[in-house]
């Protein structure tokens, strides 16, 4: 990491909110988050870490953000305030905002499989409750050409359709 | 005659530790102390615990005197307490307050037990008739109790009381209760008093899950508990009778997780403020969960920062890594119940970049303490503000002086404190109104002088033996007094046998005083209740009479009548008394009389050390009117603190305040200042010790009288030659810093980025193996004046733990929001430094995003920690006084006397005893003077009948007894060649007795043949003579 590269008052374009600057990265946000459980995971903590190190380039790139499911349980859980989901819909915009060609990895996974999560690690869990097996779009083929054809309809999907084409 | 003056008289508010603690201070110098509590018992919280770190074991009775101990109170603290100068009203609140300084009208609000707890004999008929079940508080919810209970199940005498809020009123309890003392429409109590000064001591709160909505999402099965609750699983007489089994099953817990910093560090719930003692906490109750339930308890703790920064600490911890205790760095979100009744909690993993998920059978909150709600009800009956913190207004440099003159407090009431604090705190400010007290026109209650009775154990013994009825309560008992006095008065060597009744009574002392008056006897038995409330009065009436005290035995009568009430156990009470009295008498027979001496007190104390702390206690000492020699090693007075920290982050001013105190300790009459001169040796034992000085200058000696001695020799920043320091001057230490920053020799305004390094050399196997406790605020202080200076520098502080307890979490909370990076580092990843053109480059990994930093900063920082002084072994050695492996002073119990040494008469104060901030350095002085003060002050010190004597014929000077002797109390005399007691230190525990394999060692009035007598009475039958029967 290099700092003399970084811009310390990054936070500042982001998430112009002191409540930020108290994290004190002790994963309360990290550890009860469903998208964490996501390939790669949302690290709720990290970002926060990354906008206060001013690590714009990083940032840029990081798709994570897109894959927070707007639970809100980091907001409700953060001891110091930090109020971490805010955080993450402000990193959203701002990459937008500076980034106008940015399609979210997260619509080609909703495109590719009907659904951003992965589901996967809740199959034992649910097994164990005894809870019926999740009954997902994927398993049906028909509906999920009939999903795709209708976000092609929306233009974040048809007009970077070559992203979500099959090959 | 002129008129006599009243007996000072103190309110202590609140009986937890330290409230007791301060209430014993006072009574032993003599004042009248009123001792209240909100609560229907005394003990507070450390009632509960059966252990406290860093022993593992109770300890509670350490806090009562341990000089003159048989003039005291000696019983388990847990059980009660009692001091003929102290009167307890528990379930008492301070309603109002009138007056000012020095003269106070306070009203006192006393809620109804419904049961008279004088008269009850605690038994507890009425509980087991009562037909209310409700959670019982003491056992927090882990058993039920019923409406009328023992609010503590183990102390004695039980105090029963009715809960009205659930009771039925079915009016059971009243028809079953033998002694008639139930009035189930009793009221509340109001009345006044008048006192000359008022201790606070109202402790704090413990966060809890049934109060606090947010904590509510943590209890999804009775198997996640709260710290205290723990405890009570884990002591002996709790729960499951002390082994480790979950609330939900009674299943053996095997696998515990210790959640930390429930309820506090938490800004968003505006309680951003650490806890201070659950690091502590959990440690102990993760290594006791070892201990006790085995190996295969796995043990973990998920924190953030392990406040390990009292004394020895961080050692603990080590100890706990040790013995395999695990430690995750991650604030878990929520707990799982599963189906199999465990619960899971997942963490995530910063060094693997893996989340976690780990199963437990028990998950133990550590629920912190919060400031307790009567602040603003004290602030409201003061007619104060609360301050920030939302605790009550103290002056600037004294913790226990409330900014209302004459009101003093102590304990968590101060802040967040842990036992050893409160304990200080607790003396410190019995200290402060005690100087107070002595500046009033009061005076103290008077030791009644009853001389010493010509001894008569060279006579044939003949025992009269007095009985006490107790009328009140004997009516329904099985006993029968006639048969006892006929059985006894058969043996020859009884004088006679006197069947009285309520020798607590005033009517009943006089009785039994002109009985004894007209006895030939010359050794004596008194059966009575409670002897551990009436020992002392009997014992003095008795000596009035002329018995020799060590030839009288009071014994627990009221026992063994009290299990003669009832259908159940109706054998032959009679019998069982009849048989006590007789083993009594065995020993009695053979028991010699044993001397007492007034110790003789020189009234003069010696304060070694004339930093901040020796000059407080100094002047605390000389305001009291104690002549003081105060002994300081260089040319000028202040210490470290006093002559090189100019400003702290919370506004004190330690230079500026250590020039007032020199003028002060200069300008006061009672203070004699040996500038130049170091301790050389000592002689003698308390009360009288002389020790020799040396001047430095002409190498002359001088010979110093004193009776006591405070030891104040400080310390001062630690010196490091890690991280290039030295060879750079862009390498400084935070002194350098802060001393730059304030003479304006560094320049930090082009600065852009700065690297702080904490635990230079600290809390590690090779260095200083402590937290040095005020570093890491210093460093804080140090980064927020360069951001005043220079908003644009980026400021990173690379640490290991954040020291930030109690209210100082505010300033970490106030540097993050400045801006102040923070940067965690592992022991065994340390930051590199290299020099580039003379230039220091940091190299370290950044603990959130595990990525590797490489940094040119302007400045490199470092916090080395605090040294102790270096001439603090020789000090020890003149004294005879143990320094530990880092060069801090010993003191005799870091939680129960944390600033008493085990030698008698030596009192620890400031950095000395460990690295410290100013406000508790100035507390411990001010607990020290105290401590000197009581002993030096008028009243009589006399040392105890029983202690240990060396059969020197015998002895083999093998000094087996020296090294095991709990006291400090034998030592080896070189010139006399022979082994030595000090009298006021022993405590007549027979530890020396066990360890003498020649019998040299010898208790006092408990030889072997007493012993065996004894023994051989309670074997044999003792077939009662029965007379018509």
């Amino acid at each position: 990491m290099d700092f003399s590269e970084s811009d310390k008052d990054l936070w500042k374009q982001i998430y112009n909110t002191k409540d930020l600057l108290y994290c004190l990265n002790c994963s309360t946000c990290l550890s009860g988050c469903p998208a964490s459980h996501g390939d790669p995971p949302l690290l709720v903590r990290n970002l926060a870490r990354m906008v206060v190190f001013g690590l714009e380039d990083d940032l840029l790139d990081d798709d994570t953000p897109w894959a927070c499911v707007s639970c809100s349980r980091c907001e409700e859980m953060c001891p110091m305030d930090v109020k971490p989901f805010e955080m993450i819909l402000a990193i959203r915009k701002w990459q937008s905002a500076n980034d106008e060609t940015r399609v979210p990895p997260s619509i080609v996974e909703i495109y590719k499989r009907g659904y951003t999560q992965s589901v996967g690690t809740n199959t034992k869990l649910r097994k164990s409750l005894g809870l019926p097996e999740l009954q997902t779009i994927t398993k049906m083929p028909q509906m999920l050409k009939l999903y795709q054809q209708m976000l092609m309809k929306t233009p974040v999907v048809s007009e970077n359709d070559y992203m979500f084409n099959e090959e | 005659m002129a008129e006599k003056k009243p007996i000072g008289t103190v309110l202590v508010a609140g009986a937890g530790v330290s409230g007791i603690k301060a209430a014993l201070e006072l009574a032993e110098i003599g004042y009248k102390v009123l001792l209240t509590d909100a609560s229907p018992q005394i003990g507070g919280i450390l009632a509960k615990l059966d252990n406290q770190f860093p022993s593992d074991h109770c300890g509670m009775c350490r806090i009562l005197p341990m000089v003159g101990r048989e003039y005291a109170s000696q019983y388990c603290m847990r059980k009660g307490l009692y001091h003929e100068n102290i009167e307890i009203l528990p379930f008492t609140e301070l309603t109002r307050v009138e007056g000012d300084v020095g003269n106070y009208t306070i009203e006192l609000l006393k809620k109804a037990r419904y049961i008279d707890t004088d008269k009850c004999n605690g038994l507890g008929e009425c509980i087991k008739v009562c037909p209310v079940e409700v959670p019982d508080e003491f056992n927090h919810g882990l058993t039920q109790r019923k409406a009328v209970y023992k609010p503590v199940p183990h102390s004695t005498p039980q105090m029963l009381l009715v809960d009205m809020d659930v009771c039925t009123n079915c009016g059971e309890c009243v028809k079953v209760c033998p002694t008639n003392v139930i009035n189930l429409g009793a009221e509340d109590e109001a009345f006044t008093r008048h006192v000359h000064s008022i201790i606070l001591a109202s402790g704090v709160k413990l966060y809890n899950l049934e109060e606090f909505e947010d904590a509510k999402s943590w209890a999804v099965s009775q198997d996640v508990i709260s710290a205290l609750a723990f405890e009570r699983i884990i002591s002996g007489t709790g729960t499951f009778d002390g082994q480790i089994k979950r609330p939900s099953d009674g299943k053996p817990a095997k696998k515990i997780a210790w959640v930390q910093c429930m309820g506090s560090r938490n800004r968003r719930q505006k309680r951003d403020y650490c806890s201070s003692i659950c690091c502590m906490f959990a440690l102990k109750e993760a290594m006791l969960a070892r201990q006790k339930g085995g190996d295969d308890v796995e043990a973990t703790i998920f924190y953030m920062d392990m406040r390990t920064f009292g004394k020895d600490f961080y050692r603990y911890y080590e100890k706990a890594v040790d013995a395999g205790v695990k430690f995750i760095r991650c604030r878990v979100q929520e707990v799982m119940h599963n189906p199999d009744k465990s619960l899971s909690m997942r963490y995530y993993d910063s060094q693997k970049e893996e989340f976690f998920v780990a199963d437990y059978d028990m998950v133990v909150l550590s629920t912190g303490q919060i400031p307790h709600k009567t602040h603003a009800k004290l602030a409201k009956l003061f007619h104060l503000e609360l301050n920030c913190q939302g605790l009550l207004p103290t002056q600037i440099y004294d913790k226990v002086k409330l900014v209302k003159p004459g009101v003093f407090l102590c304990g968590s009431l101060m802040g967040l404190t842990d036992l050893s604090e409160a304990i200080s705190s607790g003396i410190a400010a019995a200290g402060q109104a005690s100087t107070l007290l002595s500046s009033l026109d009061v005076t103290i209650i008077e030791e009644e002088q009853i001389a010493e009775p010509t001894t008569k154990d060279r006579q044939v013994p003949l025992i009269s033996v007095v009985l006490c009825k107790c009328s009140e309560k004997v009516e329904k008992s099985s006993v029968d007094f006639g048969a006892l006095e006929m059985g006894l008065k058969k043996f020859n060597f009884v004088g006679e046998v006197n069947i009285i009744d309520m020798v607590c009574s005033d009517q009943g002392k006089e009785n039994l005083l002109k009985l004894l008056k007209k006895s030939q006897s010359n050794r004596l038995i008194i059966g009575a209740c409670h002897p551990f409330m009436y020992r002392k009065s009997l014992k003095n009436l008795a000596k009035k009479a002329g018995f020799a005290a060590s030839l009288i035995e009071i014994f627990d009568l009221s026992s063994i009548v009290h299990k003669g009430f009832f259908e159940s156990v109706k054998k032959d009470q009679t019998h069982e008394a009849y048989s006590e009295i007789i083993s009594i008498m065995e020993n009695l027979k053979l028991k010699p009389a044993l001397h007492v001496e007034t110790l003789s007190m020189n009234r003069t104390a010696l304060v070694v050390g004339g930093g901040i702390a020796g000059m407080h206690a100094s002047f605390a000492l000389a305001q009291r009117g104690v002549d003081v020699h105060l002994v300081e090693k260089s040319d000028k007075l202040g210490g470290y603190a006093g002559n090189n920290i100019h400003a702290t982050i919370d506004d004190l001013e330690p230079v500026s305040m250590a020039k007032d105190l020199m003028i002060k300790v200069l300008e006061h009459k009672n203070i004699i200042l040996h500038k130049n001169c170091e301790v050389a040796a000592t002689q003698g034992s308390f009360g009288a010790f002389e020790t020799r000085i040396r001047d430095l200058e002409n190498q002359e000696n001088q010979y110093l009288s004193h009776g006591a001695a405070i030891i104040a020799t400080g310390g001062l920043e630690g010196k490091t030659a890690e991280y290039e320091y030295g060879n750079s001057a862009n390498i400084l230490t935070q002194a350098q810093l802060r001393e730059g920053l304030s003479t304006g020799k560094i320049d930090v305004s082009d600065a852009q980025n700065i690297v702080m390094i904490q635990c230079v050399g600290s809390r590690e196997k090779q260095g200083r193996k402590y937290c040095s406790r005020i570093c890491c605020i210093g460093a804080i202080a140090n980064a927020l004046a360069i951001q005043e200076k220079n908003p644009d520098a980026r400021i990173f502080i690379l640490y290991r733990d954040v020291m930030t307890y109690g209210f100082a979490e505010q300033y970490y909370t106030k540097a993050r929001g400045a801006g102040i990076v923070f940067v965690s580092y592992d022991l065994d990843k340390k930051p590199e430094v290299e020099l580039v053109d003379g230039k220091p480059v940091i190299k370290f990994t950044e603990s959130v995003l595990n990525s590797e930093i490489e940094l040119s900063p302007d400045f490199l920082i470092l916090s080395p920690g605090v040294d102790p002084e270096v001439s603090n072994r020789e000090v020890g050695k003149a004294f005879d006084l143990p320094v530990n492996d880092d060069g801090f002073f010993i003191e005799a119990d870091s939680k129960w006397r944390p600033i008493e040494f085990l030698r008698t008469g030596f009192y620890v104060a400031g950095v000395a005893h460990s690295p410290m901030t100013l406000k508790d350095a100035i507390l411990q002085a001010e607990a020290a003077a105290q401590k000197v003060y009581a002993h030096l002050s008028s009243r009589k010190i006399h040392r105890a009948h029983v202690i240990s004597k060396v059969h020197d014929a015998i002895c083999v000077r093998c000094q087996r007894c020296v090294d095991i002797c709990p006291y400090d109390a034998r030592s080896y005399d070189k010139v006399l060649d022979s082994i030595m007691v000090d009298a006021a230190a022993c405590q007549a525990c027979g530890m020396c007795g066990v360890a003498c394999q020649n019998n040299a060692a010898r208790i006092m009035g408990f030889s072997d043949k007493q012993i065996m007598a004894v023994i051989d009475a309670k074997l044999s039958e003792n077939p009662m003579f029965m007379v018509g029967k």
